[in-house]
């Protein structure tokens, strides 16, 4: 697309989008949208990168939409929410200018816009930002630095802030939201899957102070440039409840790369186990049990595997057309296999 | 073996993808991203489908030696891979609420069967990549 007014329903969407920042005092009447443009799909998001001129400068903004059909369905007014609140508690957001909820709107769901933040999120799964990630720890670990520091940071919010925006959901709620989303999706039941909800009902682990939960918390989630982490993204899943749960997610072999092959040796692609989880107790001054850890890695898994089984039972029927919610029955087995091996079967 | 999609639900997946990109898309983007995930489909049901028949005959075999030649066994020579799964859903829970030490043993080998398979099957589906 060239510079310029954008046209038809995507200079609709622009001129919305522009319409709802100028409304919010974030730019001033002579501000005009010289471009929009659709990044590739996410799995439960959309998201369009707006341009404005105005003032003899350039701003570009995200436009974070929840389409019908969502792959997950949270409420896009609670993630945008924790991101104004979160800028307020010294987390890297992108700053979230405002929210339109009305049904019929130009982007067909509810959506938010946001500061476009430099940088960019790597793909575990693709060897080279594995092996670029890799480096990065060899040369000193300034992602992993940043990677502790801004879990660390997240926790840190007062939970009674949290309280008023995210829902608290303690362990047996965790448990139970998931168990219910995979029983009311699955096209098949899975033995593995349903022990492991048995294995989990045994092992709640002793409940410290709950905290924010980013619920998604891994490197791929993060932007980065010149190796600092400048934005953590993708709140969507947060509540509020133990924070050993992102620890236990962070720490599933698929958040280093694994899918039917072997990932990265280090957790998450950036760090050695032992360092992120020592720095983060020591740092957070919140201890840190390996066999919470453990259950809280098993709880990840399952939950992936109810997402992902959603997505299946949309593509089955007929919810989607996107293949890529069915391609994801073969991210499956490697999960499963992840099962038998923390629960040691 | 106990995953969602036959292999028909999955060729015809793949063969809707083909067809949308044959017509053309919504954007470019989109339709790279779904041509590539359908050719990723392409190699892993290659693979699986490949295995499937020795996954099968192999855990039916060290099924049977864990539960004996009877009629418990007998099915899992007959069964299709999801009603299989919904059987050892069914006899792991019993097994769960027996909680005796027989039962209890019954179930470790059991699971030990599952992870084997879980290893074999994944080490299958590498072969794709």
């Amino acid at each position: 697309m060239t510079a310029g007014a954008p046209e038809g329903e995507v200079g609709r969407r622009a001129a919305e989008a522009l319409r709802l920042l100028v409304g919010a005092g974030v730019l001033g009447e002579d501000a005009r949208a010289t471009e929009l443009v659709q990044l590739e799909g996410g799995w439960s998001r959309q998201a369009h990168v707006l341009t404005v001129a105005g003032a003899g400068d350039e701003r570009q903004f995200v436009v974070r939409v929840k389409p019908p059909g969502a792959l997950l369905d949270t409420d896009l007014r609670q993630e945008y929410e924790i991101c104004r609140l979160l800028a307020q508690h010294d987390v890297a957001v992108p700053a979230a200018h405002a929210f339109e909820g009305e049904e019929g709107n130009a982007f067909g769901g509810p959506y938010y816009v946001m500061d476009r933040v430099p940088g960019s999120a790597p793909n575990v799964w693709r060897r080279r930002d594995r092996e670029l990630l890799e480096r990065n720890w060899e040369q000193g670990g300034s992602l992993a630095e940043d990677l502790v520091d801004a879990l660390v940071r997240i926790h840190a919010v007062p939970p009674e802030a949290v309280a008023r925006v995210l829902p608290r959901r303690d362990y047996g709620a965790a448990v139970g939201h998931w168990a219910a989303v995979q029983e009311e999706m699955a096209l098949v039941r899975d033995p593995v899957v349903e022990d492991a909800y048995a294995w989990l009902g045994g092992r709640e682990p002793s409940p410290g102070p709950p905290a924010l939960v980013h619920g998604d918390y891994r490197i791929g989630n993060c932007l980065n440039r010149d190796g600092r982490i400048t934005a953590v993204l993708d709140w969507e899943i947060s509540y509020l409840g133990d924070p050993i749960y992102d620890l236990g997610y962070i720490s599933l072999a698929y958040e280093a790369g694994k899918f039917t092959r072997p990932g990265s040796p280090l957790l998450g692609a950036v760090a050695e186990r032992e360092w992120f989880l020592g720095e983060y107790e020591r740092r957070s001054g919140r201890p840190v049990d390996p066999e919470a850890v453990r259950t809280y890695a098993v709880l990840a898994a399952l939950m992936l595997i109810a997402i992902l089984t959603t997505g299946i039972r949309m593509y089955a029927d007929g919810r989607t057309g996107d293949v890529r919610m069915a391609w994801t029955r073969f991210a499956i087995p490697g999960l499963r296999q992840d099962l038998t091996a923390l629960i040691d079967y | 073996m106990f995953n969602p999609l036959s292999a028909p639900d999955v060729t015809r997946a793949v063969g809707a993808v083909l067809k949308a990109a044959a017509e053309g898309g919504p954007d470019d983007e989109y339709r790279r991203g779904q041509l590539l995930s359908a050719y990723s489909m392409t190699r892993h049901l290659a693979a699986e489908e490949e295995a499937q028949p020795r996954l099968r005959s192999w855990f039916g075999a060290e099924l049977e030696a864990i539960l004996g030649p009877s009629e418990a066994a007998a099915w899992v020579r007959e069964a299709e891979p999801a009603e299989l799964g919904e059987r050892l859903c069914e006899l792991l829970a019993e097994l769960r609420a027996a909680a005796d030490p027989g039962s209890l043993r019954t179930a470790a080998a059991l699971r030990a069967l599952l992870r084997e398979l879980c290893d074999r099957e994944v080490a299958a589906l590498a072969e794709a990549a």
